[in-house]
């Protein structure tokens, strides 16, 4: 995987459609802009596979991705959507596999660093833990 | 009308129509039944009823009063509401067919229910008002409805006359019916009307169940069945006291001819009964409660009045009833008190509180009720004599008996749970001592494999000052759990019983074991301390030495002193699995003891790769006062793994390294985020020099300094009541804020109106990005603004007004009504609007500005933020656009 550069609004631009940053300010958003890296897979790349322990999350800038589970194709997702965005605060197994369909540039957020991060700038924590919060609550209520 | 009342918002209005509509229409009913029910019952049963109809009014409402807050909370108004007017409905047309019938039981029953309807549907509408508009919109819009109820009034009066004279009076009552149906509609429409204006159907569903906080009360169903069973015991309890008083009082009254003798006999009795009550308090209830438990607590009580109602029944003599009098008098304030407190300790503390208040209120007037109801109904209607009435209180005794054992098998399990979900509060035991079902319950645990609950049970067991669970101690000494090892060895050693079954854990594998294992041989047995710590210091093998250290440092013996400069060089060239720890002991030990060389050492600590070790240095700094590391600990302020050490030390060191922050915090040459952290650090030194160099350096320094510095005064409000701030310098600072707002709020809409007449041309993504960051600045300066109130208002008030501002929108209304109140009347027409978002009314905007002018504005201003989103607009505009304005980002 190669890189690329994109500016912080940029960068801003993709991470204000993450669900888990919805309640961060933009300028949170471009502090959290600042420790993601971009990255450009070429295609077929095999971003993360099933059972592979999750470290980071991804934001699909350009390109195409296919999240698969046992060979099966369970979404596709495009630019501004995002894979893996609970592997920022649960270290354990993915579920899904993501592979690239084509060229892909991706913003990538390693969840070392997104806690490291998040220390430095406690502003942050409140906005990402209403959003958790609320995401919890929404599984909930489909649960029950 | 109201689409014209001053200041009625514009998405309030129609809910203040249809409220208005709604009381006109309900005060209208009211008004046309009232005559119907006057004229019918004076023309047919005349007004010497009236007496015990008034009392049948009051005892009606009394009932409904006390059942319709339930339903209110249980349903929710609306529901209520709907629900009310159906039954209103229904009861009016069967009314109306029963009054043509003719007789005079109907004119009673309307007479009563018209009374009813007339408290429910007034209180029910001002409920409904209260639910369809929030603080502000009330504030606004409540006279407006009022004046709907007084229309309504003189509507439905002029009806009334109207209509009876030409139709009759019992027609009233249909079209009384037919007017209520009208408010079904209303108050359907006001339910849409407020879905959209609060945000639909989730907000609905929040306001509309306000019993949400019971929700967890109710999920507990094992504790929820143990507070119905305390509820049943409490019951019988209030019942038989009935039956006690009523026997106590007509014997009494049978064997006294006179008032006087009988207040005498009275007194007598109360005043035996509270010396009995408190001599069974001092020598029988601990006794009772640590021998026999809870359990038997509550059993004691019914036992005993059994007894005595047995002794009534065979004999209902003046001195069987004193015994009985005396007997409950004596056990109920003491030793059955007692045990029903205990019965609560399981249940978590919220549930606790809304289960006392249940007791309290409705089970304890319930029972009274109830007793007395048996009593009209044994005496007045069965004729019983006080000796059968003894054997029908024994009866209930017996069922009370019953409910007690059951109680107390719910309390061993309640207590069970309780403990495993570690929600029994050590304050809940700490005053009355353990009971004997509660230390059998902690024994029990303390033999299980559960690390969790045998360290709670152990935390538990040692604030009683029993000594029959120590005995159990040593055998916890080879738990597989090293923090119960630890938590044993600590509690022996509180217990001053040197146990030599300690020893072997010396060579703990646990670090913390180790250190606990040499306390214990130094503080149990305080006349070898300093022997044997020379000896373990002195010990060939490392990890106790390194024990040993530890212990001095963690505990500062006075014996500490036996560490020297050896000890510590020893400790730094360690190498291998106790490296880490060798170097942590020695910088903790630097702290404690004076060494030879120990700056030197510090130095080298400071440096440490490893943080733990570092960390104590920068602790061992601060208790040394080593003034030349002051820079290097401010430096460290940046870093997140030794923030905190850093900052304890220098508030340790007081003076000099406040000055030495406040210069650097004034130099631009510090790193910004070493400068962002200095505000909170001094602000912890609490003075007032402080307060003010930071009151003035708002707006004046950096942007990214203004939030460090004004939580730094919050904080130095909040935490020291010496330090004083000038109104007048707060208020400047407000003023100020709004001058920013007012120019944020320019450009938010030059940049608005630009997107609006001319489109975006492929930067609308940007745009909107630039507004939404525009709108955030508004949000962070309201907060700021809030938190300059917080310097000259209480910090509760303007604390909880800041909770509500960011809660909900309904939420905030109310805050903001309650921010109207509290300020003085010229900060109230700076403020307020800002808290708002309503400043455009004030007449404080700029001149508009054009989206060039607002772009430029924010190239040349400080925002970094901002100016960057500007950049990139200008950057993606078209090219002699961006020349324009920023001549140099064209020429790369």
């Amino acid at each position: 995987m190669g890189g690329l550069w994109m500016s912080a609004v940029e960068k801003v631009l993709f991470l204000q459609r993450v669900d888990i940053f919805k309640y961060a300010t933009t300028e949170m958003l471009a502090y959290i802009g600042a420790v993601a890296e971009v990255v450009v897979t070429p295609s077929a790349f095999v971003i993360f596979s099933e059972q592979e322990m999750s470290d980071a999350m991804y934001v699909v800038v350009r390109g195409r991705v296919r999240l698969e589970k046992d060979g099966r194709e369970i979404i596709l997702i495009g630019p501004g959507q995002s894979a893996g965005a609970w592997a920022l605060f649960d270290h354990s197994p993915r579920l899904m596999s993501a592979v690239a369909l084509e060229e892909t540039v991706l913003l990538k957020i390693r969840s070392e660093t997104f806690y490291e991060f998040l220390a430095d700038h406690d502003e942050v924590t409140p906005a990402i833990f209403k959003a958790v919060i609320e995401r919890v609550k929404g599984l909930t209520a489909d649960t029950l | 009308m109201i689409g014209g009342a001053p200041g009625a918002q514009e998405s309030e209005r129609t809910r203040l129509a249809l409220m208005s509509v709604y009381l006109l229409i309900v005060i209208a009913c009211y008004t046309i039944t009232r005559a119907a029910r006057d004229s019918l019952l004076v023309a047919g049963v005349g007004p010497s009823q009236l007496p015990l109809l008034y009392i049948l009014t009051a005892a009606g409402i009394g009932g409904v009063a006390a059942i319709y807050p339930k339903a209110l909370s249980a349903r929710g108004v609306r529901s209520v509401v709907r629900w009310t007017t159906l039954v209103a409905i229904v009861c009016l047309v069967v009314f109306w067919r029963a009054v043509e019938r003719g007789g005079r039981l109907p004119l009673y029953a309307l007479y009563v229910w018209v009374s009813v309807f007339g408290a429910v549907v007034v209180s029910q509408a001002w409920s409904l008002a209260n639910h369809a508009l929030d603080a502000r919109e009330a504030r606004r819009g409540f006279a407006w409805i009022g004046l709907g109820g007084v229309v309504g009034g003189i509507l439905g009066g002029g009806l009334a006359g109207f209509v009876a004279s030409w139709y009759g009076a019992p027609v009233l009552l249909p079209m009384s019916a037919a007017l209520l149906a009208a408010t079904f509609w209303i108050v359907r429409r006001l339910e849409s009307v407020e879905a959209r204006a609060r945000g639909g159907p989730a907000a609905r569903r929040r306001r509309d169940n306000p019993g949400g906080a019971e929700e967890g009360l109710r999920g507990n169903r094992k504790e929820s069945s143990y507070v119905s069973t305390l509820a049943s015991l409490l019951f019988a309890g209030v019942i038989v006291e009935a039956f006690i008083d009523y026997e106590f009082k007509t014997i009494a009254g049978q064997g006294f001819a006179s008032a006087d003798r009988l207040a005498a006999y009275f007194g007598g009795i109360t005043s035996c009964g509270g010396v009995l009550a408190l001599l069974t308090q001092s020598f029988l209830t601990q006794r009772v409660l640590k021998r026999c438990g809870a359990g038997a607590a509550i059993v004691l009580l019914p036992i005993a009045l059994l007894i005595a109602f047995l002794l009534v029944a065979a004999q209902p003599t003046l001195w069987a009833v004193s015994i009985l009098k005396l007997t409950d008098g004596c056990l109920s304030y003491s030793v059955h008190r007692s045990g029903m407190e205990l019965l609560y300790l399981p249940i978590s503390a919220r549930a606790r509180a809304a289960a006392k208040a249940r007791m309290d209120t409705l089970v304890d007037r319930g029972g009274r009720a109830v007793g007395g109801v048996l009593l009209l109904a044994l005496t007045a209607g069965f004729a019983l004599s006080l000796s059968t009435l003894s054997l029908v209180a024994s009866g209930a005794l017996v069922v009370w008996l019953g409910i007690a054992l059951t109680a107390r098998r719910g309390y061993v399990e309640a207590f069970r749970t309780a403990l495993a979900r570690r929600a029994i509060e050590p304050e809940g035991l700490r005053p009355r001592g353990l009971d004997r079902t509660t230390r059998r319950a902690l024994e029990a645990a303390l033999t299980g494999t559960d690390e969790r609950q045998t360290l709670y049970a152990l935390s538990l067991l040692g604030l009683s000052h029993s000594e029959v669970w120590r005995s159990r101690l040593p055998s916890l000494l080879q738990h597989p759990s090293a923090a119960v090892r630890e938590e044993t060895v600590s509690l022996l050693t509180a217990s001053k019983t040197l146990t030599p079954e300690v020893e072997p854990l010396w060579t703990d594998a646990s670090l913390d074991v180790r250190v606990q294992a040499v306390r214990h041989f130094c503080e149990a047995g305080p006349q070898m301390a300093r022997s044997t710590l020379r000896e373990l210091l002195a010990n060939a093998d490392y990890r106790v030495v390194l024990a040993a250290v530890h212990y001095c440092a963690r505990y500062r013996p006075s014996d500490a002193d036996l560490i020297g400069a050896r000890t510590i060089e020893r400790a730094l060239v360690i190498t291998g699995a106790d490296s880490v720890a060798a170097r942590t002991a020695a910088a903790q030990a630097l702290g404690v003891v004076r060494v030879p060389r120990a700056r030197q050492f510090l130095n080298r600590l400071l440096d440490d790769p490893n943080p733990e070790v570092a960390k104590k240095a920068i602790w061992a700094c601060g208790q040394r006062g080593h003034r030349s590391v002051i820079p290097r600990l401010i430096a460290m302020l940046a870093e997140r793994s030794l923030r905190w050490e850093a900052t304890e030390a220098l508030l340790k060191m007081g003076n000099p390294a406040l000055r030495e922050l406040l210069r650097r915090f004034n130099d631009d040459a510090t790193p910004m985020n070493v400068r962002r952290r200095i505000p909170k650090v001094c602000s912890m030194f609490g003075s007032q020099e402080v307060a003010d160099l930071f009151i003035d350096g708002i707006h004046h320094m950096s942007p990214v300094l203004d939030i460090p510095l004004t939580k730094a005064l919050n904080r130095m409000r909040s935490r020291s009541g010496r330090i004083r701030f000038e109104p007048p310098r707060v208020v400047r600072l407000i003023e100020e804020e709004a001058r920013m707002r007012d120019g944020f709020r320019a450009i938010q809409r030059a940049i608005r109106r630009r997107r609006d007449e001319q489109g975006t041309h492929g930067t609308g993504e940007i745009a909107d990005l630039l507004e939404r960051a525009l709108g955030e600045r508004l949000d962070e300066s309201r907060h700021r603004v809030l938190r300059f109130l917080h310097l000259i208002y209480d910090p509760v008030d303007i604390r909880t007004v800041q909770f509500n501002v960011s809660a909900s929108p309904e939420r905030r209304a109310g805050a903001v009504e309650f921010l109207d109140n509290l300020l003085t009347p010229a900060l109230r027409e700076l403020v307020v609007p800002i808290v708002e978002g309503r400043e455009n009314e004030s007449g404080r905007e700029r001149e508009e500005l054009s989206c060039d002018e607002a772009l430029q504005t924010l190239l040349e201003g400080d925002d970094a933020w901002l100016k960057a989103i500007a950049r990139e607009l200008v950057d993606r505009s078209t090219p002699a656009r961006a020349a324009s304005l920023q001549p140099e980002l064209c020429r790369g």
